[in-house]
């Protein structure tokens, strides 16, 4: 192996599917990937679930109430959300979900879900902003400042397809994690409460902001950011919002 | 999505309870697992491999980053040679995948340090400083069994074309 990109690639390749990475380390797995032309990331993390499925071969059934709520999430996502062996088939619809119980509750567990894992994503902002800008469905909108004008500007970039998006955000003041955060939220005119499209931080300049949102977004009218206490809020009283994008 | 769930859903849970501390974490976590492969449906390629291999990858996925997650704020849970009774009871009576028989048998070529190691990362879902630990090896050679190993299965099971210095067993 005289190229030591090759050796690199496959330490961090083997970390991915082993223990996982960095944000650091993804980024530079991904450029090595890239220059390479490699595929070996995906290949080593199908070896690791192969030898998993090998090594406990077991299937457990699920608790009946989580294999409910998962059921009745299921029902309200969009089409696309399918695997392929699945028929295709358009779930019903019925106006305001009859399910915003379990909504709240989900939302919950997803916000501190959220504060776990990071929001990590796998593309980086700037890359997935591109991609999804290359899509025939993505929408991009300018924020706006509903309150006292403070320069703040911007916009958001959102695939309905891919259920995916980006906020890129200038000049919105830095703020300190350990008082207060942003939070996204996305407004569905399906659901009776506004997504969470997750926390996040904002230094100096123009930060790139993937979107996550916890649930699946049917027919978005707004995207607002709002300041909220560390972690974020399950339901946001929506008394400080600082930039809007309607559809 | 519902048949996927009731396919799937067993798979996942059993990985969910084997590598989250509780029960509740693994509820969580589940949730998580399961949006995340209904959003990202369209990017399974049967041709690359079956829908339960693509199902695992991700789900190990999200729960490597829930442990990462969890070092971090050094919330570590117990290294354990144990597995609950539910998933030891269960795993004899599943039925295992020709691709996850071929994936067993691949690692049996494996030298042996090679295999406890990877059975220790990916079974227990310990680091590599707490696999280095367990078995009273330098972290350097642990990492190098855990890449040489996972490459030697990828070699046996067809999934590379290149030779790889140092995928020797």
């Amino acid at each position: 192996m005289s190229d030591p990109r090759l050796q690199r690639l496959e330490d961090l390749a083997a970390d991915r599917a082993l223990v996982g990475l960095s944000s650091a380390e993804e980024l530079e797995l991904e450029r090595l990937l890239v220059e390479t032309d490699s595929t070996l990331d995906g290949e080593l993390e199908e070896v690791a679930a192969l030898l998993d499925r090998a090594l406990v071969p077991a299937h457990v059934p699920m608790p009946p109430a989580l294999a409910a709520r998962l059921s009745a999430s299921a029902a309200h996502l969009p089409k696309k959300a399918t695997l392929r062996p699945v028929p295709r088939s358009a779930p019903a619809r019925t106006g305001l979900p009859a399910w915003s119980g379990w909504l709240a509750a989900a939302a919950a567990a997803v916000v501190a879900l959220f504060l776990w894992f990071g929001g990590s994503d796998v593309l980086e902002p700037a890359r997935l902003r591109e991609t999804l800008l290359a899509g025939t469905d993505t929408l991009q909108r300018a924020w706006s400042e509903p309150g006292a004008p403070t320069g703040a500007t911007g916009d958001v970039v959102w695939s309905q397809d891919r259920q995916s998006g980006v906020m890129r955000i200038v000049g919105l003041a830095a703020n300190d994690p350990t008082l207060e955060q942003y939070q996204l939220w996305i407004f569905d005119e399906t659901q009776q409460h506004p997504v969470d499209g997750g926390v996040f931080d904002v230094v100096a300049g123009e930060v790139l902001i993937p979107i996550d949102a916890k649930l699946p977004v049917a027919k978005p009218t707004l995207f607002a950011i709002t300041r909220e206490k560390p972690g974020g809020v399950v339901v946001s009283d929506q008394q400080r919002i600082v930039l809007v994008a309607p559809i | 999505m519902q048949q996927c769930l009731d396919v799937h859903g067993p798979l996942v849970w059993a990985l969910a309870r084997r590598l989250c501390p509780s029960s509740a974490d693994a509820e969580d976590v589940v949730q998580e697992i399961f949006i995340t492969l209904w959003k990202s449906a369209d990017q399974f390629d049967p041709s690359l491999g079956s829908e339960s291999t693509w199902v695992t990858t991700v789900a190990r996925r999200k729960l490597i980053d829930l442990r990462r997650r969890a070092a971090r704020r050094g919330n570590t849970s117990e290294v354990s040679d144990d597995l609950p009774a539910e998933l030891v009871d269960q795993g004899e009576a599943a039925a295992m995948s020709d691709e996850a028989a071929r994936a067993k048998k691949a690692l049996a070529e494996l030298r042996p340090e090679q295999q406890r190691v990877l059975e220790l990362s990916i079974v227990h879902g310990l680091t590599y400083e707490e696999v280095a630990q367990k078995l009273a090896l330098p972290l350097g050679t642990v990492k190098t069994h855990a890449r040489r190993g996972l490459m030697r299965v990828r070699e046996l099971l067809g999934r590379g074309t290149a030779a790889r210095p140092g995928g020797a067993t």
